[in-house]
């Protein structure tokens, strides 16, 4: 391993010096500068030595990445809770120091215990609840937008009653579905269901309703059929829309299955919660919480792809 | 050429507008306008801005419902707006045959972009397209339907000078090759009389005076040349449009 190839593997906030005025670690999070950067930067290191730049090439996109940056603050954060713990600035039983949170999350990952059962099994629990209602939740709220959105009879028909809904308070329709649907899952699951739909529904219905007035009249102008005008102007037009409505729905969704899950459980991150608030174990409940964090994060990745994918053609995305 | 596409003007109209009223909010726009437009002839419509101009326009392509009096327009109707108005999400190619009937669809919106010099641009988005690619992509949308009208609203006023005289002298080819009748809607004296067989002037709701061009084509930058006839003609029609040209020249 030759030394002069080091340059391109040096870590740091700063670009390796192959990379030339084009790559700015500070430039614009838009993905195709970097692109072109790297590109630019890897087409060099290419011709000058092949092997060199595969390895260059990761380290460089690694660095530029938009992941890189953001996991900054977040361990700057724990590094400083660490530290808190470690002077014994906070007493461990209030705030348990990453170090004892880790090793209580891998305990309940590898034993089953009575009290708790498996992480892993609590994991699966609550993500099946979550994904049972965001499902359901979705499906409705999409229907029914699209339906107000399309016709003021829908409008008339669906809206006020979806108006109402919003403002009532989530959860305190807790005491009611008890009553109504007993302590099982259907309770849990409707309340995520509900806390999905309602976002979900209004960032569609006005996503439809603010769709651009002049497509909508070149669609006149082209003569489009009104099943075309609404499946080749308006639902696309609304998609932006819908994708950030989808985003605050998750996150609506994984907070009603936090209270949800606080009544009469036996399984899920929440049932985890109530436990080791009875016994006092901090640790766990902090295990449960970075669980839900973590999960939380996924499926707001997962639905970020996604626009990635379908919105190719805005500007952000496209220059 | 224009001589010989005016001799067809015996023939009957390709829009016939008879006693046309629109108003708005009680203000008069259209006011008992009549107008006939020839198969294959070049109109350019100016007029001070609130004359009404786009609303005639509009009328013409079926986008006004309210309007009062009698409108007849004979086959296919296109229409080239004062912003391309592509789909964002739809790519060039996809825009240019958005809608069309006809049995092979991507092939025509291929060659309408091959007419305008965006074959290599099909495959774009169109928020990554210059002003002026975007205008002549929307421009192949509006000839990929073979219209026997096609409406233009402004569609170079947008443009930088360069540009748009690259654009008049690709819409006067693809006029004299397809020969539809053009309604153009501009606001530019200049560009009325370098492209237009006849230059008609809305005023109070009606048109107020026209002109009919005789001088060939082309007419790109007559002011700069020893066109002294449609440089009487601008004068005229500046006088039309309440400017006085005393003092200028």
């Amino acid at each position: 391993m030759p030394g002069s190839r080091a340059p391109t593997l040096t870590p740091g906030p700063t670009a390796g010096p192959t990379a030339g005025p084009t790559a700015s670690p500070t430039a614009s999070p838009v993905a195709g500068t970097d692109a072109t950067a790297a590109a630019v930067a890897s087409a060099v290191e290419v011709a000058a030595r092949p092997a060199a730049a595969e390895r260059g090439r990761l380290g460089r996109r690694l660095l530029r990445s938009k992941a890189l940056p953001r996991l900054i603050s977040p361990v700057v954060v724990l590094a400083g809770w660490q530290f808190v713990s470690s002077a014994d600035l906070v007493s461990a039983a209030k705030l348990p120091p990453p170090t004892e949170v880790w090793s209580t999350a891998v305990s309940l990952a590898t034993t089953s215990s009575a009290a708790y059962g498996t992480l892993q099994g609590n994991m699966v629990a609550s993500l099946e609840r979550v994904a049972i209602g965001f499902a359901c939740g979705a499906i409705v709220a999409l229907v029914l937008a699209t339906t107000a959105g399309l016709s003021r009879l829908g409008e008339n028909a669906v809206d006020p009653l979806m108006q109402m809904l919003r403002t009532l308070p989530l959860f305190g329709l807790i005491p009611v579905f008890i009553v109504w649907f007993g302590i099982g899952e259907l309770p849990k699951v409707l309340l995520v269901a509900l806390g999905v739909a309602i976002p979900l529904y209004l960032n569609t219905f006005s996503g439809i309703r603010n769709v651009d007035a002049k497509l909508a009249e070149l669609g006149r102008v082209l003569q489009l059929s009104r099943r075309e005008l609404v499946t080749q102007i308006v639902l696309p037009g609304a998609l932006p829309q819908v994708l950030a409505g989808l985003r605050q729905s998750l996150g609506v969704g994984w907070l009603a299955l936090v209270v949800a899950e606080q009544f009469n459980t036996n399984a899920g991150l929440g049932y985890m919660i109530s436990q080791a608030t009875q016994f006092s174990r901090d640790d766990v409940i902090f295990v449960a919480l970075l669980v839900y964090c973590a999960l939380g994060l996924l499926t707001d990745a997962l639905v970020r792809l996604l626009e990635r994918r379908a919105l190719s053609w805005r500007r952000s995305f496209v220059a | 050429m224009a001589a010989q596409l005016r001799s067809v003007t015996t023939t009957s109209p390709v829009a016939s507008v008879r006693g046309l009223s629109r108003s708005f909010g009680g203000r008069p726009v259209l006011d008992h306008l009549d107008l006939d437009i020839a198969p294959g002839e070049f109109i350019a419509l100016i007029g001070r801005s609130g004359s009404g101009k786009s609303t005639l326009l509009r009328a013409l392509a079926g986008l006004d419902r309210e309007v009062t009096g009698e409108l007849r327009v004979t086959g296919p109707t296109a229409m080239a707006f004062q912003e391309p108005r592509l789909v964002p999400w739809k790519r060039v190619g996809a825009n240019v045959s958005l809608g069309l009937r006809s049995d092979d669809p991507k092939a025509a919106a291929r060659a309408a972009l091959a007419e305008v010099g965006l074959t290599e641009r099909a495959g774009a988005w169109p928020l990554t397209l210059s002003g002026g690619e975007a205008q002549r992509a929307s421009l192949a949308r509006a000839l990929v339907r073979e219209p026997r009208l096609l409406l233009l609203d402004e569609p170079f006023s947008a443009l930088d000078a360069l540009t748009r005289i690259a654009m008049h002298r690709l819409v006067l080819g693809l006029w004299t090759r397809h020969q539809p009748a053009v309604l153009l809607v501009t606001h530019d004296v200049d560009e009325a009389l370098a492209l237009a067989d006849r230059v008609l002037v809305l005023t109070d709701g009606r048109i107020g005076y026209s002109y009919q061009v005789d001088a060939p084509r082309p007419r790109e930058g007559f002011r700069n040349r020893d066109r002294p006839d449609l440089m009487t003609a601008r004068a005229d029609l500046l006088a039309e449009l309440g400017v006085s040209m005393e003092g200028t020249r």
